[in-house]
């Protein structure tokens, strides 16, 4: 019973870097992120269709869609859902694209401090703090409002452009 | 009896000539930053904290990647600022390209020239010495010998490779023949073409499966991964001509012009026009004439442009010292002419 061994070993190595408490309710929320781009096409007649495909490989310049889909997979009402994207090195969020239906969105330029773009500064090559623009940002945060029943799903997500 | 008088005539110390195209543009107008380089994963894993029941857990996504591919891209600029001032004929004489890799991967490039374009008065030669060198990087500007000479470049041996976002100088040498006319432009370009299979000319957007830096897949860029410039030269871009003639001769017998006799005692007046023609400043501009044994002097004869000179090296710009006529102008812009003229009796 080797593989048994083995598959026991692999699972307490899962449960070891998750602390106890969250491992006991994993599985209530369901999480899936995708990666897309849009491809042009123009048919015969002239018309321009758009069409996204997933984000297998893309050059410099390229606008990459990130979707994040979350589902309540449980019979409870999930309540406090943050989701949290630290963006993808090499890109550059692409201002006013943020989505999140219901949710209470907030950013951050150091990964700690999260709040609404009015009241996030940087400081500026003079030295003085200035307003955060879409490309200083290195985290979104969209918080939703109130519970996401059970069997309920939601999306949020945003377009970065490739450095 | 007729005699012949030679006189030894030269042009010394004429430096430095202000050629305004020996200057170059240190950078190329800005070219497009290559950008993340080709091969790249860019990954993405979100996070998700929520409530049930009282208890607080996080859970994470799968985490979305993709690579990042290489754009094949590339740009050639001329540096002259001006077209490059040759004299005609001339030879060796560089223009001077920059070649950028703009894409996001390494590439390597083929070069070739072409003389023949439209729109000049003459098609440059490639140089006997060869017709593009690559900057060796050991001293700026083109160097066709010596310890920092530049690289002779051979199609198919030494075609240049770079790495994304580096650039290398080239340059285009070349000969210019005999019997231009002044002001004459004569023009050639150089282009570049990526080595990659079948990127150069291919549709922008063409992807090459498989062929980019590290065999990532490749996309032909903008330019159909082909760049090319332009260059011209200008004959005369400065230049310094003299004539030396005899205006007026008159023997012992009084006689003058054509029916005067050379002999001991006939009196010569040499006249030497001097032009800068062109554009730009000759500097330490001087007119030196040494005279023949067979002649004298005759002193205080020499004008410039009309006016009297004295024999001595004084505050006018003429004297006569050690048996030769001396004419000091200076820095002086073209164009301009200037006229000498001094006297002299046959021994």
């Amino acid at each position: 019973m080797k593989t048994l061994h083995l598959a026991h070993l692999i699972l307490a190595l899962n449960i070891a870097m998750v602390p106890i408490s969250y491992a006991q309710q994993a599985g209530s929320i369901e999480l899936k992120n995708v990666a897309e781009i849009e491809v042009k096409t123009t048919d015969a007649k002239g018309k321009v269709t758009i069409k996204r495909t997933p984000a297998d490989k893309a050059i410099p310049g390229t606008e990459v869609i990130y979707t994040t889909t979350f589902k309540n997979i449980s019979d409870k009402p999930a309540g406090d859902i943050v989701i949290n994207n630290p963006l993808p090195l090499h890109t550059t969020l692409v201002a006013d694209s943020v989505f999140g239906t219901n949710t209470d969105i907030t950013y951050s330029v150091d990964g700690k401090n999260f709040a609404t773009p009015e009241k996030i500064k940087v400081k500026g090559k003079d030295g003085k703090e200035v307003p955060a623009t879409a490309a200083d940002y290195t985290h979104i945060r969209w918080s939703l409002k109130g519970n996401l029943a059970a069997g309920k799903s939601g999306q949020v997500g945003f377009r970065a452009k490739i450095n | 009896m007729t005699k012949h008088y030679t006189m030894k005539m030269r042009i010394v110390t004429l430096l430095g000539l202000a050629m305004s195209s020996l200057l170059f543009l240190l950078h190329a107008p800005a070219v497009q930053a290559a950008g993340t380089p080709a091969g790249t994963v860019i990954s993405n894993q979100v996070t998700l904290g929520y409530i049930v029941e009282g208890v607080a857990t996080t859970t994470s996504s799968n985490t979305a990647t993709f690579t990042v591919a290489e754009i094949i891209d590339v740009a050639l600029v001329a540096q002259d600022a001006a077209p490059v001032a040759v004299n005609s004929p001339d030879t060796s004489r560089a223009l001077t390209m920059l070649l950028s890799n703009i894409g996001n991967g390494s590439e390597n490039f083929s070069l070739i020239r072409n003389n023949s374009l439209p729109g000049d008065q003459f098609d440059p030669v490639t140089a006997a010495i060869g017709g593009i060198f690559l900057e060796s990087g050991a001293q700026a500007g083109f160097q066709a010998s010596g310890p920092n000479a530049d690289t002779l470049y051979i199609s198919g041996s030494n075609d240049p490779g770079l790495a994304a976002d580096t650039s290398r100088v080239v340059y285009l040498v070349s000969d210019i023949s005999g019997s231009l006319a002044l002001g004459d432009t004569g023009r050639a370009s150089l282009s570049a073409a990526s080595l990659t299979a079948g990127a150069a000319g291919a549709a922008p957007g063409t992807t090459l499966t498989g062929l980019g830096t590290g065999g990532v897949d490749a996309l032909v860029g903008a330019n159909s991964a082909t760049a090319s410039t332009t260059g011209s030269y200008q004959v005369g871009g400065l230049a310094v001509s003299v004539s030396k003639s005899v205006v007026l001769i008159q023997d012992p017998q009084g006689q003058t012009g054509s029916t005067a006799i050379i002999m001991p005692g006939t009196v010569l007046t040499y006249s030497i026009t001097l032009s800068v023609s062109g554009n730009g400043t000759a500097n330490n501009l001087a007119f030196n004439d040494p005279l023949p044994a067979e002649t004298n002097f005759v002193p205080n004869s020499i004008t410039v442009n009309g006016a009297t000179r004295t024999d001595a090296v004084d505050a006018d710009n003429a004297d006569f010292t050690a048996n030769t006529i001396n004419v000091i102008f200076g820095n002086t812009a073209a164009p301009v002419t200037h006229v000498i003229e001094f006297r002299v009796t046959v021994n």
